[in-house]
């Protein structure tokens, strides 16, 4: 019988390679996994083994020939001829039907087993075979114990009580989940007046008990390392260090999502960014925070600092855990240039690329939990800032506007602030003073400089 | 995969200063160790004295100059320079158990790479017609890889502090040696070679989605010394 030697597929994007060096000869016997041929690709060098034992009867292609994956470069041939596909088709056996049955025939208490002999072979009322199809039994494991070898309701039950016993135990067939859908026509009566007397639900539904898992699988110990590590003590000395209170606002971004539905496809034709509502934001901060310093600060055991240059951190979500590049001099940078940084920051930061001056000198944050659907959080200060403030999900909401119902986008915005330096008034006005830049765009326009 | 936790088990080791010959008959024996499930994907750290080598792309006109003897080997590529300051890794992976694919393997080689110069402040990116791992126009890391029966070796050799004048007899992988650069050049400050190699085993962890565990040379010595000299190089 003969078998090609094919050019293997060594990953999606290599398509072709060199025969750099045939190794064997037509006439060499060769054995499984032996090297045939060197094959090469960009600075990679890949022998080619054996996959089946046999005569080499012909090569192919010629050494220094490019050849895409999958052609056929050569020929072994075991030297069986056409008789061993013959032979081989009375290899597999037929399985044993008998087989499966014996571990429940093993475990069934002798004395209600009445004709082991009828075993998978039981007559059935239908009755009987709606529930076997509800528990989704295999019916030749049930031994039947009814008179001339009947399988009764009992014996399903008892196999369903022994299938749950054994669950993680045994070889059996692993069970389906049982889901029965129950009538609902005994709701209609007034269960409260007339408490019904109990009756043996049509579906009697066994609670499975599976067994614990081995010790080494119950649980998975990875070491507390790297950025992880770097996140949990950053959290932690920040707890501890601020006092830290959140402020909400509902912000009204109705107009914004406007405006921004009505751009962003020409932005993203024109600046090759996305423009997301982060900018916007980021503008709205810089200004208020102009208004009110102290936000914009930090604070030593004596005394506090305040920030005449605006920075402003991103969280942004990786695998590895949570990062902040800082989007500097955001106060003088344009809405587009804005735009342009904070999707490079973000690619930055999913790929690791971060350098880090990337994420060093933030004076304020910003974190958006929106995207995954959070509609309100109390962000942790990133430290040794004094505020951050949480962006949610925007939700189309009923809203009362002049006494009028009607439907706004509305976003609750978290700030958690550090009541240390910040009072709640403070933190409130600013809060509230971003929402009007963001509600009425124009506003904050007239606000830019 | 899961998040967090790590797909692959490998080992890391570090040899220090060697000589090629030996860490070449050394990744021999790692190989043969690996297709005989012996050893885990390992990453072998490893700087050389001044040496020369040669691929199986080697184009003779690249190193006619060459001040040292050439040494022939099977990884793929052309002529390169090895020699203090230079970190090389050397990588015996088990391709079969990472879905074959040579060229997800090779990118991930220059991804830890790319990742640790970001550290450094230094922005690195993939050679787009010269496979490598480039700085503007400038190469930093050169690649070349040998595979048998679906193991890896040979690797990378990152110039960290290299003595770039070292390169002006050949034209490594092909191209004019003045293209090589390093990275005390790009940084104006000599690298802490040990520094960069946990920042590089660092990334590879993820990049591999393997945990790295170091395993010294005093415990394999046996194993490798015994089973070098398996391949014919």
């Amino acid at each position: 019988m003969a078998t090609d030697v094919l050019v293997p597929q060594m990953g999606e994007s290599v398509l072709e390679g060199t025969i750099l060096e045939w190794k064997v000869k037509v006439g060499d016997r060769v054995e499984v996994n032996q090297p045939l041929v060197e094959l090469m690709t960009d600075k990679v060098n890949v022998e080619i083994p054996a996959e089946a034992a046999g005569t080499i009867s012909s090569l192919l292609v010629k050494e220094g020939e490019v050849v895409p994956v999958g052609t056929r470069i050569a020929v072994i041939d075991d030297g069986k001829g056409a008789a061993a596909p013959a032979a081989a088709t009375t290899a597999p056996q037929a399985p044993a039907p008998a087989a499966p049955s014996a571990p429940a025939a093993a475990k069934a208490p002798a004395a209600t087993v009445k004709g082991t002999a009828e075993i998978g072979r039981g007559k059935m009322s239908p009755k009987v075979k709606m529930l076997i199809r509800e528990y989704g039994l295999d019916p030749s494991t049930i031994i039947p114990t009814g008179k001339d070898g009947l399988v009764t309701v009992e014996d399903v039950k008892r196999t369903v009580d022994e299938r749950s016993a054994g669950v993680g135990l045994t070889a059996g067939p692993v069970p389906t989940p049982v889901a029965p859908v129950m009538p609902v026509a005994t709701a209609a009566a007034p269960a409260a007046i007339a408490p019904q007397v109990a009756k043996a639900p049509k579906v009697q539904v066994t609670i499975p008990v599976f067994a614990p898992l081995p010790e080494a699988q119950r649980t998975t110990h990875l070491p507390l390392i790297g950025a992880r590590k770097m996140i949990a003590d950053h959290m932690v000395k920040s707890k501890s260090t601020s006092a830290h209170v959140t402020t909400f606002e509902d912000i009204d971004m109705t107009e914004l999502v406007k405006y921004r539905n009505a751009v962003k496809k020409e932005f993203y034709e024109t600046y090759g960014a996305n423009l997301t509502y982060m900018p916007f934001i980021m503008k709205a901060c810089c200004v208020a925070l102009k208004d009110h310093p102290t936000i914009n600060a930090s604070l030593t055991e004596k005394e506090i600092i305040v920030k005449n240059y605006y920075n402003i951190g991103v969280a942004v979500a990786r695998d590895e855990g949570l990062i902040v590049p800082v989007v500097k001099d955001a106060d003088k940078k344009s809405i587009i240039e804005l735009a342009v940084e904070i999707q490079s920051l973000g690619e930055k930061a999913r790929t690791n690329r971060l350098r880090p001056d990337d994420v060093a000198d933030g004076t304020f944050s910003l974190t958006n939990a929106g995207m995954f659907g959070a509609t309100a959080s109390t962000p942790i200060i990133s430290q040794p800032q004094v505020a951050i403030l949480g962006i949610h999900q925007i939700v189309r909401r009923p809203w009362v506007v002049n006494d009028q119902i009607v439907i706004r986008d509305i976003s609750t915005f978290g700030m958690s602030f550090d009541h240390r330096l910040i009072d709640g008034h403070t933190a409130v006005q600013f809060l509230h003073k971003v929402h009007l830049f963001l509600a009425d765009p124009t506003k904050l326009l007239l606000n830019l400089r | 995969m899961t998040r967090s936790g790590c797909e692959h088990y490998g080992w890391v080791l570090d040899v220090g200063r060697q000589e090629y010959g030996r860490t070449l008959a050394w990744q021999h024996s790692l190989v043969t160790m690996r297709q005989q499930g012996l050893a885990r994907d390992t990453i072998m750290l490893v700087e050389h004295p001044p040496v020369i080598t040669v691929g199986k792309n080697g184009h003779s006109e690249n190193f006619e100059n060459a001040e040292i003897e050439p040494q022939f080997i099977e990884r793929g590529g052309d002529v390169t320079y090895h020699g203090p300051g230079q970190l090389v890794a050397y990588f015996v992976f088990n391709l079969t158990r990472r879905g074959r694919d040579i060229k997800l393997f090779m990118d991930r080689i220059q991804e830890g790479i790319i990742r640790t110069l970001a550290s450094y402040n230094v922005e690195g990116k993939r050679g787009e017609e010269y496979t490598g791992v480039w700085v503007g126009e400038k190469k930093v890391a050169s690649i070349g890889v040998a595979v048998r029966q679906w193991i890896t070796f040979h690797g990378t050799a990152i110039n960290l502090n290299t003595e770039l004048t070292e390169f002006n007899g050949i034209n490594p992988c092909g191209l004019d040696a003045k293209v090589m650069t390093s990275l005390e050049k790009l940084t104006g400050r000599a690298v802490d070679m040990k520094d960069f190699g946990n920042r590089l085993i660092e990334h590879y962890t993820a990049v591999f989605e393997t945990e790295f565990a170091p395993v010294d040379l005093e415990s394999l010595a046996e194993a490798l010394e015994s089973q070098a000299g398996g391949y014919g190089v």
